[in-house]
């Protein structure tokens, strides 16, 4: 039985008459069985007319796990005890087993096989040109399938045999511990329901890991599923190797663009220091002429100083002498009787202020005033 | 969605397997490329930038050295009417002691002594020539004659002046010594300086 969530499971199955039953099942809630949801029976002229008869029912659908199973003419089916190995090295083993158990040179036969248990191997031998005919058939119907297999290679239980189905035959373990093998039917009631058992293996998904020996199938007979999937993967495959040879392109050339800007600019650069460089002795000569020509004409104006003595005076003060030069004024005045109305005024002369002021009184009572005028707002040294 | 990527893994394992290391090789790829675009975007902007940054620097430097030089040209340029042009002001070995002579006659003062100009190279076509001279005269005459000779041109600069009371007794009458100085400038020195003759 199908144990926990399995997807649904649609199994073709078709007898020597051509009877064609198709069954859409999908697993119950919390492990149960088969919920059946579709059924259709179809009998035809041919298998690819019974089978596209079934496949035409709208629960069929290429999505579900799809497996066909039937009468297969010309075919033998046995197990082999071997000794546990992959499925490679089962098949190299099988080449030298083979032609001592097939009735006939193993070239004209398609042999199939699937581990069964851990210690031997069920094989399905069919004529190829049989073969080829479920194929043929298979293909015309338009059905596309994980897997076609013999009733015989879908068994899990101990012994089956399918009337109408497989003809003469049951698939039989004679004694416990015994291999299967193909046998006739015993005279009691051993029967199979073949669409459950093939039901049972088609979703058990065991065959899944053997499929490639058990149900090698042409790839126009392979179901394509996820298709939207593959194309978005292969549209994001194709966008992120896009994006990235545009962003190395768009790199690139913003290198390039960036590199030919700063190319330019140091180019800039270099010329205007060059051009700086080139200037720089003619500016510094004429810069050493500048200076020389501003310290010869940095000489004081002496006519505001004498203009503003001549009329800034007290009456009691007369200048005795009056020199410019050095920027500044030297004064010597003589002041008779008080000298402070004369130094009041040299504090306030306009345009000037006192840098140094020194007095002497003489014998005579004069007071001799000894100043030193710098231009105001002139920083002092 | 889950039961059928299951299935999908079961069935086509290799495909799947295909596709991922598909992706995740665009992934890699993807990144790898970002990477390097990345690192290979800092490394030659970075060294580009470095020198853009250095080149920048020493020319602004250069340029505000340029800019502290020009200050006094600027100045010089400025005052062009402190200066004596020869080509406009005339020759100075004749004209300066002329200009003398005609503002204490204009000012009523009695040039007692003038003396011979002497030179002083400050440059090529650019020198500093002084006359010294000794007067006397009322103090008006000597208020007259120093705004005479600073309207008659302002580059008439006093060295030093030395003004003292002839009498101590008659203060208004005053003796005048001083070096009168005036800075003057050949044209090719001017076309240097100025741009012009």
């Amino acid at each position: 039985m199908i144990r926990g969530k399995m997807p649904k499971v649609a199994v073709v199955v078709w007898d020597e008459n051509y009877r064609v039953k198709g069954i859409v099942v999908s697993a119950g809630r919390g492990g149960g069985g088969f919920t059946r949801l579709s059924e259709a029976d179809a009998e035809a002229p041919s298998l690819a007319a019974g089978l596209a008869e079934v496949w035409a029912q709208p629960e069929f659908r290429e999505a579900d796990v799809i497996m066909l199973s039937g009468f297969m003419p010309e075919s033998v089916c046995f197990e082999l005890p071997l000794p546990p190995a992959g499925y490679a090295q089962l098949n190299g083993l099988l080449q030298f087993e083979l032609p001592r158990r097939l009735p006939c040179p193993p070239s004209e036969l398609k042999v199939f096989f699937r581990r069964v248990g851990t210690a031997a191997v069920r094989v399905f031998a069919i004529r190829a040109p049989q073969w080829e005919k479920v194929v043929a058939a298979v293909r015309e119907s338009g059905i596309r399938c994980d897997a076609i297999v013999h009733p015989f290679m879908a068994v899990t239980e101990e012994f089956a045999y399918f009337p109408g189905f497989v003809p003469g035959l049951c698939f039989r373990q004679s004694e416990p511990d015994k291999l299967m093998e193909p046998a006739l039917p015993p005279d009691e009631a051993i029967s199979g329901d073949l669409p459950e058992t093939v039901l049972n293996f088609a979703a058990s998904q065991k065959w899944s890991a053997a499929l490639k020996y058990l149900s090698p199938l042409p790839p126009d007979l392979k179901p394509q599923r996820f298709r939207c999937l593959k194309a978005a993967l292969a549209l994001l495959l194709v966008l992120c190797l896009g994006s990235g040879v545009a962003l190395g392109l768009r790199h690139w050339l913003d290198n390039r663009e960036r590199d030919s800007l700063i190319g330019q600019a140091l180019d800039g650069f270099d010329t205007a220091l060059a051009q700086q460089t080139q200037a720089r002795p003619g500016l510094e000569e004429l810069n050493a002429l500048a200076v020389k020509m501003l310290e010869a004409t940095g000489e004081i104006d002496p006519l505001p100083g004498v203009a503003v003595l001549t009329t800034a005076l007290p009456e009691n003060a007369w200048i005795i002498n009056f020199r410019s030069g050095g920027g500044g004024v030297m004064l010597t005045l003589l002041a008779t009787g008080s000298s402070g109305p004369l130094v009041n005024k040299l504090n306030a002369l306009e345009g000037f202020e006192v840098d140094s002021l020194r007095q002497q009184l003489n014998p005579d009572g004069a007071v001799t005033v000894y100043a030193t005028l710098k231009p105001k707002g002139e920083k002092q040294p | 969605m889950i039961s059928r990527l299951k299935i999908f893994w079961k069935e086509k394992r290799s495909q799947a397997v295909l596709i991922i290391a598909l992706a995740l090789l665009a992934l890699v790829s993807l990144y790898v490329n970002l990477g390097s675009i990345h690192r290979t975007a800092a490394a030659p902007s970075a060294d580009g930038e470095n020198e853009l940054r250095l080149r920048r620097r020493a020319l602004s430097s250069a340029m505000i050295e340029a800019q502290k030089l020009e200050i006094p040209i600027r100045q010089v340029a400025a005052s062009r009417q402190l200066f004596w042009l020869t080509a406009t002001d005339g020759d100075p070995a004749t004209e300066f002691r002329k200009r003398i002579e005609a503002a204490t006659q204009y000012a009523g003062l009695t040039l007692k002594s003038i003396g011979a100009m002497q030179k002083t190279k400050l440059a090529d076509g650019v020198e500093c020539c002084e006359i010294t001279i000794a007067a006397d005269g009322k103090s008006d005459a000597v208020l007259k004659f120093l705004a005479a000779l600073r309207d008659s041109g302002k580059y008439f600069f006093w060295k030093n002046l030395t003004l003292n009371p002839d009498n101590i007794r008659s203060p208004q009458f005053l003796m005048l010594n001083g070096t009168i100085k005036i800075v003057t400038v050949e044209p090719a020195a001017a076309q240097k300086l100025w741009g012009e003759n």
